[in-house]
């Protein structure tokens, strides 16, 4: 019973709501009929300007407002892109460091060269110039005679193993070296072999087709030449290495 | 100036405030003038209604619209209404109690009327007649259909004085309906 009397008044408030409202809608309209009515005398007072100014002020400062806020949102954007950015390419380093050998070698370079002194930047830059390798590479041997018009073409680092390319447009020579005791991995399948000797110490020289491979080793490094030269010219430039 | 550190952030919702401003600026100027005849202070509530009907703008759906109109004038009716009062603090006869009087001397309740909804034009004229301020805030909570809180933050009242502002505009319609409907069955 009591419930049902809720209902009722709960339903009583309803229409009463409607019925102020629609008394409100009427308010409304007299509001405007009484404006239509005063229309010229509510144009005609005269308005402040400095009313004008305030609000153009005010709309102004929450223009500034709108847009230093908006700047500071692009900004965090902007920066949280850069720093994806920068994630990404740091994650593809390292995943490209971990898995590719030769990229490794180029990375590492690249540290190392980050923690040597500017000069060192500048040589491990400018492979041809042989001159400025050595200082560099202090405990490696370096041909200390070739035939005339070669010089560095490039240079590699694999761990431990050096790699000097030396060309004179014509011919090539590669000349790798690593302590002693590092494997190399030659090609001899069809190739001719000779034993040389090299300062003292025995060495290998492969020939196949007009490529030659020339190996030997000293106390404390083994040695790889690769050459289209003649083969005493090969053996000349071995017996002419020195640090 | 009263609020001017406030400031509108969103373009859409300052957009929709100037063309507010730009539309009716001078009538409510006109109104705050009509009834405080002071220049600064009508000033101030322009500037007052403008902060406080921008922080309601989601109400609005259409600015162009006659009942937005009619709104804007609402609010800064009321405003200057309590400017006014306030000037008028110091007045032996407050002007409530004198209302009050009239509005209790009604039984007849307004249920009792509720299909005559052909005099509402009139009814809605002669409760702004009692005190314009009842139409207003029946308006505002019935037709505007905006919260008691709303409505004080909008007109500057407390929530406690919607309340009683409502309850009083009820008794007033009351009176106004008992007294026309005398009038009908003599």
């Amino acid at each position: 019973m009591r419930e049902h009397a809720n209902d009722k008044s709960k339903e009583k408030e309803k229409i009463m709501s409607s019925y102020y409202s629609y008394i409100g809608s009427a308010h409304i309209d007299n509001i405007i009929s009484d404006l239509d009515k005063i229309e010229e005398d509510i144009q005609g007072l005269h308005f402040p300007d400095k009313l004008n100014q305030w609000f153009s002020d005010y709309v102004e400062i929450g223009k500034k407002r709108e847009r230093s806020i908006k700047f500071k949102k692009d900004v965090k954007r902007m920066l949280s892109k850069v720093a994806i950015f920068i994630l990404i390419v740091f994650s593809s380093i390292t995943i490209l460091t971990i898995s590719v050998e030769a990229f490794r070698v180029k990375v590492f370079n690249f540290f190392i060269d980050v923690n040597e002194t500017h000069t060192e930047i500048r040589v491990e830059e400018d492979t041809k110039d042989y001159e400025r390798i050595k200082p560099i590479w202090k405990d490696y041997y370096f041909p200390s005679y070739l035939p005339e018009n070669f010089e560095v073409t490039n240079t590699d680092i694999f761990n431990e193993t050096r790699v000097v390319h030396f060309s004179d447009s014509i011919h090539f020579v590669t000349f790798s070296q690593a302590p002693k005791g590092t494997d190399f991995q030659i090609d001899t399948e069809g190739s001719v072999i000779t034993e040389v000797e090299i300062n003292g110490h025995k060495g290998i020289l492969a020939t196949k087709d007009s490529l030659n491979i020339l190996f030997w080793s000293n106390d404390t490094s083994s040695f790889c030449m690769t050459s289209n030269l003649e083969t005493e010219e090969m053996v000349k430039i071995a017996k002419k290495i020195k640090k | 100036m009263l609020l001017f550190l406030l400031v509108i952030e969103d373009e859409e919702i300052r957009n929709k405030l100037e063309l507010i401003y730009d539309s009716y600026k001078q009538y409510m100027f006109y109104v705050a003038y009509d009834i405080l005849k002071d220049y600064h202070e009508s000033e101030d509530v322009v500037q007052s209604s403008i902060l406080r009907i921008g922080d309601h703008l989601d109400k609005i759906p259409n600015v162009r619209d006659y009942k937005t109109k009619a709104f804007v004038v609402m609010v800064a009716r009321n405003i200057a209404k309590n400017i006014y009062n306030k000037n008028k603090k110091h007045s032996k006869v407050p002007i409530e109690d004198y209302e009050d009087k009239i509005v209790d001397e009604i039984t007849i309740t307004p249920e009792e009327n509720i299909l005559r909804l052909d005099t509402s034009k009139w009814l809605a004229q002669q409760l702004g007649l009692i005190k314009v301020e009842y139409a207003d805030i029946l308006t505002l909570r019935y037709t505007y259909e905006y919260s008691n809180q709303e409505i004080s933050e909008l007109i500057d009242i407390t929530e406690v004085n919607v309340r009683v502002r409502l309850n009083r505009a009820k008794k007033a319609l009351n009176k106004i309906i008992g007294g026309e409907a005398r009038e009908r069955t003599c």
